[in-house]
């Protein structure tokens, strides 16, 4: 599994940046994303929880049989069948979802890449809708998808 | 720390917890205007005005002490993000009165917002 990864916005943000000694405001089009840790346990069990609920709430009007093949053929889940999964589903809180996303990115996302300048919350409620949406099911897929989807084996 | 990485307060990357209100002057120049005898309007532009003022109001303990200081020794090399507005280029004139434990104002003068 990927360590890091950069993910390039459509719409720059202005951000606090420390460049050398130097203070100032960058617009920023680039976010490095490190892979969760342990420390991230509380936010990133309930992401996982709560995607898994989404494929059972899409799956539900399925068959025993028909489910349990929907899930084998979502083992290789890219970025945009994430968003399908997490729209589609009928009673998902997709807006507490982002939210918790929003939480852990506060300890995953960097303006630099020696990972050492960290988003703010300020930082984070500049990224337009398109930008937080794709984050998301970006970050999901290449950090989370395969170990989670095992979990349905 | 988890409610202070949620704050709307922001100086040079670190989220600051406050408390009470943060004042913002956002800094213009000012015009002034006379009036001409048989002549149009005379307007002229005062930029001393054109600074902005960001006072904060923090608890005065140890690490924030420490922090302001800090900030306070990095001369005009501060950046300061409230809400939706920046400031750069902030400096603090002077260290304020410190009461161990009590709410301190810090002011800030910097460049217009952006």
């Amino acid at each position: 599994m990927k360590d890091k990864i950069i993910f390039d916005l459509q719409n720059s943000i202005k951000v606090q940046f420390k460049d050398g000694d130097k203070n100032s405001f960058i617009d920023l089009d680039k976010i490095y994303l490190s892979a969760p840790s342990y420390k991230d346990k509380d936010k990133t069990l309930l992401l996982k929880k709560k995607f898994i609920e989404a494929i059972f709430g899409m799956t539900q009007s399925l068959s025993k049989q028909q489910a349990s093949e929907q899930i084998e053929n979502e083992n290789g889940l890219d970025a945009k069948a994430i968003k399908a999964i997490l729209y589609a589903s009928p009673n998902f809180d997709i807006v507490s979802y982002f939210k918790l996303f929003a939480n852990l990115l506060l300890n995953v996302a960097f303006k630099d890449e020696d990972i050492k300048q960290p988003l703010t919350a300020l930082d984070i409620e500049k990224i337009s809708d398109e930008d937080f949406e794709e984050l998301l099911a970006k970050y999901l897929e290449v950090f989370f998808i395969v170990s989670w989807m095992k979990t349905l084996k | 720390m988890a409610i202070l990485k949620q704050g709307d307060l922001v100086i040079n990357g670190k989220p600051i917890a406050y408390e009470g209100k943060v004042k913002i002057e956002a800094g213009s120049i000012t015009r002034n205007v006379f009036s001409q005898v048989n002549g149009s309007k005379l307007i002229t532009s005062d930029v001393s005005t054109n600074i902005s003022i960001i006072s904060v109001p923090v608890r005065a303990t140890p690490e924030n002490i420490e922090l302001f200081t800090s900030f306070y020794n990095n001369g005009d090399n501060n950046t300061i993000s409230f809400r939706n507005q920046n400031f750069s280029g902030c400096v603090m004139e002077k260290l304020p009165q410190i009461e161990d434990l009590e709410v301190v104002e810090y002011m800030f003068k910097g460049d217009p917002a952006i």
